[in-house]
C-alpha cells in the first residue's frame, strides 16, 4: 500500500501556521509597546501639576510689564518644586502646584495658584517650616487626591478650616495665641478637665486612660467629637467620665487631639527653646489650672469642675450624695443677702475677705480638701498616691468641718441671726425654712 | 584575500594608506560581520536549519528542536505555564528597576515608595506593573497547577516535575509574601504581623502539652521570620534580602530545572489519540529506518512520533512570545487603569481593623480566626503533603493529557464542585448565624477548637467524599479528582468570602460599604 502517511491537522500547512503566530506576536508586541508608551506619556506629560505650572507661567507673562519681569516669566521652568526640610524629616512638594503661595500678586488667582492668606508665612517662613507641618497631608505626593489625603478610612487627613489650629498646638503650648480661638479654648479645656489625670502625653500624666501621644493617628475629628459628647457610646464600657462639653468645646478638644501626632519635632522648631522637654504639655495643664477662678479669690483654688472630671467617675455615689447635700446648694440661701460677706466664708469656697471675692459658690471639694493647686498637679502627673495622701492630709490637719459647723453656735442661733439681719429677705428665710424642714 | 588585495593596492599608491584602506574596508563591513557573528546561520529555511537554530542557541535550546504539534493547541495547556513564566520575567525586570529607588529602612522605605509613585519618571507604572503581575503570578501558578492536575500531567514519568512545581508554588507565595512588607504601609505591616503570629501558632499545641518552655517551635519560627518580637527594621531587611536575592535566585534555578524536566520527561503530557496509529506500511524488513531521535516513552514510536512533530523554530517561539507579550500588554493595561495600593505609613500603635493577610492567605485566615495553628500550619501542611503524594498514590495507567481523564472524571469533578460550593457556604452561613463552639461554651479549651473548627470539618467531609468516590468507582484517579476539586473550590470560596465579606473585628458584612465607621473623617 502506498497511501501517504496521515498528517495531523496542526502541521498541515506549516507556512500558513507560521504566519498566524507571527502575526499574533506582531500585534501583541505592538499593543504592549503602545500601552507602555501611553502609560509613560501619561505619567510624565499629562500630570495635573504640569497644567497648573503652564497656567502659572501664562499668569506671569500676563502681568509682566517690563523687560525684567518678562525675562523672569520666560525663565520659569516647568519642573517639580519642593521644600527640603532635613530638620523636620520632610520633603514638601506642595509648591509644585501651589506656585503663588508666596507671591502677593497672585491673591486673586484661583487655587492652587493663589497667594497664601493671612500673614502667617511672615513668621513661619516656608523654606524653614514647609507646608505639611501645619497643613498635614502627604508632602511627597504630587497629586491632589493623595497629597490632600482624601482617601477613605484615613484617620488624619489634611487639616482644614478651624481644625488647622490643631497645628499650632504641636509647638505652642506655653501661651494663648491671638486669632486662634479654637486652639485657645482647647488649651483651657485640656487643663480644666484635667485630662492628664488619667491620660498620659509624652511620658507624663496618668495611666488610667489610653496614651494620647499619638492620638491623631488613631481616630478622626468626627470620632473624637462623638467620643467627647458621650464616651460610652463611642467606646462601650469606657471608664471615662462624661466631660459635659458643648459641641463647640468637643470640637475644640478634638482639634487638640489632632495635634498629638506622636512626632518628635526638633527642638529648633519650638517657640521657646526646650518648651517641649518631657512633659511640656503638663506645664500646659498645670499653668492653666484654676484659670477660670476669679483672680481675687483666695490663692490656689482650681474649682470643683476639675476634681469632678475624675472623681464623678471614680466614686459616683460619694459625688452624688455631696450633690444632693445642703453643702452643694449652700450659696442659694445667701446669694442676695445684704451683708453676705459675713456668710461667704461658709457658703462659698475659697473666699478672700481682703477682696471680697471667692473661687466658687457653694461648699465644694476644696472647702474641705484645701486649695487644689497643692495636690492636683500630682494627679496630672500620674502620682495618684501623692495626690490622695495630700488631699486627705489637708482634711485631717485643718479640721475643716468645725470652721463652719461650730458646736458652740447652735442651729437656732444661726437662724435667729439670719432673721434679724434680713427680716424682709424672702428668699433667704424661705431657703432656711425649707432646709430646716429636711 | 582582503589583506593581499590591499597590499597589492599599496604598492601602487602611497605606503601609508595600505593599512588604512584595509581598516576602512573592515569598518564598512563591520555591521554585516557583526550581524553574522551573532546570527551565525541566518534565517533558517530548511527543517534541518530550523533544528540547528534551536539546539545551537543557548536560550532556544530550552525546547527540543522538534516538538509535538499538539503543544500549539491552546486547550492543551491554556498557555498557563508560559503565562506564569512571562509574569515572572516582568517581575524580574520591574523589580530590578524598583530596587534602584527603594531603600529598605524604616525611615526611608515608605517615603521611597511615595517618591517612586510621584516623582520617579515612569516609576508609577513600573510599581503598578510589579504589584499587579505579582498577584497575577500567584493566580497563574494556581491555575497552572490545576491544569497539570486535571490533565494527569503528574503521572509517571512526570511525578518529580510535579514536586518541583509544588516547590515553585511555595516559592511564589514566599516571594509575594516577602514583597508585601516592603512598602511599609499599614497594609504591609499588619498583614505581616498576622503572618508572623501564624508562624508562632504551634504554641497552641505546645502550650497544651506544657512544653513551650523547652520546645518552642512557634516562637522559633516567628523569631526566624522577624528577627525581633515585632515587625520592625530586622524583619524589613530580612524580607528585603529574601525578596530581592535569595528567593529569586532559587526561583530562577528551580524554574530552569522545571523547564528542563519537561524536555526530559518527553514534552507535554499528551493522550495517545494525539498520535494516530500508523497506517500499515510495507512489511517489516522491506524498509530500513535511520535512527532519527531517541524519545523517552513506554513504546517505540517509529513511524509515528516524528511525523506528528513540527520544528520548534519558529512557530513555538512565536506562540510563546505572543502569549508573553499578550500577558504583558494586559498587565500594562491593568496598571494604567488601577494604581497599586498604598495606605498610611505603618503605625504599630494603630492596628488595621480588620488586619488582613495578603489575599491568597485569606482563605486560611478564615480558619485562623478559629485556630491559628490549624489554619496557618495544620491545614496547609495537610494540603501540601496531599498534593505532593498525589502522583504516588494515584498510580493508575490512565491516559495523560486528557482533561479530567474523560467523561467520568468530568462528572466526578462537577459533583465535587457542587458539593463544595454548597457545603462551604452553608457552613459559613451557619457560623455567622449561630456562631461556633467558643460562642456556645465560652470556657471550652482552645485545643478542642484547634481540632474541631470549620477548616477541619471541611477536610474531614472532603476526605470522606473522596473515599466514597474511591469505593464506588475503585479509581484512585477519580478519588484524587474529587479531593482536589473540593479543596480548590473551597479555597476559592473561602478566599472570596474573607476578602469581601469580612470586616472590622472579623465580623460578617455584605460589602465594605456597610462597615461601621471606625475612625471618622
Amino acid at each position: 500500500m502506498n497511501t501517504p502517511i496521515q498528517r495531523p491537522t496542526g502541521s498541515a500547512k506549516p507556512a500558513a501556521g507560521d504566519r498566524r503566530w507571527e502575526l499574533l506576536l506582531l500585534i501583541s508586541s505592538l499593543t504592549a509597546a503602545l500601552l507602555f508608551g501611553a502609560a509613560a506619556f501619561r505619567e510624565n506629560n499629562l500630570a495635573p501639576w504640569i497644567a497648573y505650572q503652564r497656567a502659572y507661567r501664562s499668569a506671569l507673562f500676563a502681568r509682566a510689564t517690563d523687560e525684567r519681569t518678562r525675562r523672569a516669566a520666560a525663565s520659569f521652568e516647568i519642573r517639580y518644586y519642593q521644600v527640603y526640610l532635613p530638620g523636620l524629616g520632610r520633603i514638601d512638594r506642595c509648591p509644585t502646584c501651589h506656585l503663588g503661595a508666596e507671591d502677593p500678586l497672585m491673591k486673586d488667582r484661583p487655587e492652587p495658584l493663589r497667594t497664601h492668606p493671612g500673614n502667617i508665612l511672615a513668621h513661619h517662613p516656608s523654606d524653614r517650616f514647609g507646608c505639611t507641618i501645619c497643613h498635614g497631608g502627604r508632602g511627597r505626593a504630587t497629586e491632589a487626591r493623595e497629597a490632600h489625603g482624601a482617601e477613605p478610612g484615613r484617620p488624619a487627613p489634611m487639616r482644614r478650616g478651624d481644625m488647622l489650629q490643631a497645628a499650632c498646638a504641636q509647638c505652642h503650648s506655653d501661651a494663648e495665641l491671638p486669632g486662634m480661638p479654637v486652639y485657645n479654648l482647647a488649651r483651657a479645656l485640656f487643663a480644666k478637665k484635667a485630662c492628664l489625670g488619667c491620660h498620659s502625653l509624652r511620658g507624663a500624666g496618668g495611666a488610667q486612660g489610653p496614651d494620647l501621644t499619638a492620638a491623631a493617628g488613631k481616630h478622626g475629628v468626627k470620632w473624637h467629637v462623638r467620643h467627647f459628647m458621650d464616651p460610652q457610646k463611642a467606646v462601650p464600657g469606657s471608664k471615662m467620665p462624661n466631660p459635659g462639653l458643648t459641641e463647640e468645646e468637643a470640637r475644640a478638644l478634638a482639634c487638640l487631639m489632632m495635634s498629638f501626632t506622636g512626632e518628635n519635632l526638633s527642638r529648633d522648631y519650638l517657640p521657646v527653646p526646650g518648651a517641649r522637654k518631657a512633659g511640656g504639655q503638663v506645664e500646659l495643664a498645670a499653668d492653666r489650672l484654676g484659670a477660670d477662678v476669679p483672680p481675687g479669690a483666695a490663692p490656689g483654688y482650681v474649682g470643683s469642675e476639675t476634681c469632678l472630671v475624675c472623681h464623678s467617675g471614680l466614686h459616683p455615689e460619694a459625688v452624688e450624695s455631696w450633690r444632693n447635700s445642703k453643702m452643694a446648694h449652700a450659696f442659694e440661701a445667701v446669694r442676695d443677702a445684704p451683708d453676705r460677706e459675713r456668710c461667704l466664708p461658709c457658703h462659698a469656697t475659697g473666699y478672700n475677705p481682703a477682696t471680697n471675692q471667692f473661687a466658687e459658690p457653694n461648699v465644694t471639694c476644696e472647702a474641705c480638701h484645701g486649695p487644689g493647686k497643692d495636690f492636683v498637679p500630682a494627679a496630672l502627673d500620674g502620682k495618684v498616691a501623692e495626690h490622695r495622701d495630700r488631699a486627705l492630709a489637708n482634711v485631717r490637719d485643718r479640721n475643716p468641718c468645725v470652721r463652719c459647723h461650730q458646736p458652740h453656735v447652735p442651729k437656732e442661733k444661726h437662724e435667729e441671726a439670719v432673721r434679724r439681719a434680713a427680716p424682709k429677705l424672702g428668699t433667704a428665710t424661705a431657703a432656711i425654712e425649707s432646709t430646716s424642714k429636711n | 584575500m582582503q589583506f593581499e588585495k590591499s597590499k597589492k593596492h599599496t604598492n601602487k599608491m602611497e605606503p601609508a594608506s595600505a593599512p588604512l584602506g584595509g581598516f576602512l574596508h573592515n569598518l564598512r563591513e563591520l555591521p554585516r560581520n557583526f550581524w553574522a557573528a551573532v546570527f551565525r546561520n541566518g534565517m533558517p529555511t530548511s527543517e534541518r536549519a530550523r533544528s540547528k537554530a534551536v539546539f545551537g542557541n543557548f536560550f532556544l535550546h530550552i525546547h527540543p528542536a522538534r516538538v509535538h504539534c499538539r503543544v500549539l493547541k491552546p486547550t492543551a495547556t491554556l498557555g498557563l505555564g508560559v503565562i506564569t513564566a512571562a509574569l515572572f520575567v516582568i517581575l524580574l525586570v520591574t523589580g530590578v528597576l524598583l530596587m534602584v529607588y527603594y531603600k529598605p529602612s524604616l525611615a526611608d522605605a515608605y517615603d521611597s515608595i511615595l517618591d517612586i509613585h510621584h516623582v520617579v519618571p515612569t516609576g508609577r507604572i513600573i510599581r503598578n506593573l510589579h504589584r499587579w503581575t505579582a498577584h497575577g503570578m500567584v493566580v497563574a501558578v494556581f491555575l497552572h497547577m490545576a491544569r497539570a492536575f486535571y490533565t494527569s500531567a503528574y503521572k509517571p514519568p512526570r511525578e518529580f516535575n510535579w514536586l518541583i512545581g509544588l516547590f515553585l508554588l511555595v516559592l511564589t507565595l514566599a516571594l509575594s509574601f516577602t514583597g508585601y512588607l516592603l512598602p511599609w504601609d499599614q497594609l504591609a505591616f499588619w498583614a505581616i504581623t498576622v503572618g508572623a503570629n501564624i508562624a508562632q501558632s504551634p504554641r497552641e499545641i505546645t502550650d497544651v502539652l506544657g512544653i513551650t518552655q523547652s520546645f518552642d517551635v512557634g516562637g522559633f519560627q516567628k523569631a526566624i521570620l522577624l528577627g525581633a518580637h515585632t515587625v520592625g527594621q530586622e524583619a524589613l531587611i530580612r524580607f528585603y534580602v529574601l525578596h530581592i536575592m535569595v528567593l529569586p535566585i532559587i526561583m530562577v534555578v528551580i524554574m530552569g530545572v522545571h523547564f528542563w524536566r519537561i524536555r526530559k520527561d518527553g514534552g507535554l503530557a499528551r493522550p495517545r489519540a494525539a498520535d494516530p496509529p500508523p497506517v500499515p506500511g510495507p512489511p517489516a524488513g522491506a524498509k530500513t529506518y535511520g535512527l532519527m531521535a531517541l524519545i523517552r516513552d513506554t513504546s517505540p514510536l517509529v513511524d509515528r512520533d516524528l511525523k506528528n512533530t513540527i520544528p520548534a523554530w519558529p512557530r513555538l517561539f512565536y506562540a510563546e512570545l505572543a502569549v508573553g507579550t499578550i500577558i504583558t500588554a494586559m498587565s500594562i493595561a491593568i496598571s494604567l487603569w488601577a494604581d497599586a495600593p498604598l495606605k498610611e505609613i505603618a503605625n504599630p500603635e494603630v492596628p488595621e481593623n480588620p488586619a488582613k493577610a495578603p489575599w491568597y492567605f485569606l482563605g486560611l485566615q478564615e480558619i485562623v480566626s478559629y485556630s491559628a495553628f490549624m489554619g496557618g500550619i495544620g491545614i496547609p501542611v495537610i494540603v501540601l503533603l496531599g498534593l505532593a503524594l498525589i502522583p504516588f498514590l494515584d498510580r493508575e495507567k490512565e491516559e495523560v493529557g486528557v482533561w479530567f481523564s474523560g467523561r467520568r472524571g468530568r462528572r466526578v469533578a462537577c459533583r465535587s464542585l457542587l458539593l463544595a460550593a454548597a457545603f462551604v457556604p452553608a457552613t459559613l452561613a451557619f457560623t455567622i448565624r449561630y456562631g461556633w463552639l467558643r460562642n456556645w461554651f465560652p470556657e471550652i479549651p482552645q485545643i478542642v477548637i484547634t481540632f474541631a473548627n470549620p477548616g477541619t470539618l471541611f477536610v474531614a467531609v472532603f476526605a470522606v467524599w473522596s473515599l466514597f468516590v474511591l469505593t464506588r468507582t475503585r479509581s484512585t484517579r477519580l478519588a484524587a479528582i474529587a479531593l482536589f476539586t473540593t479543596f480548590l473550590v473551597s479555597f476559592i470560596i473561602l478566599t472570596y468570602f474573607a476578602t469581601v465579606h469580612r470586616g472590622p473585628n472579623w465580623g460578617f458584612y455584605w460589602s465594605q460599604a456597610s462597615w461601621p465607621e471606625l475612625h471618622g473623617e
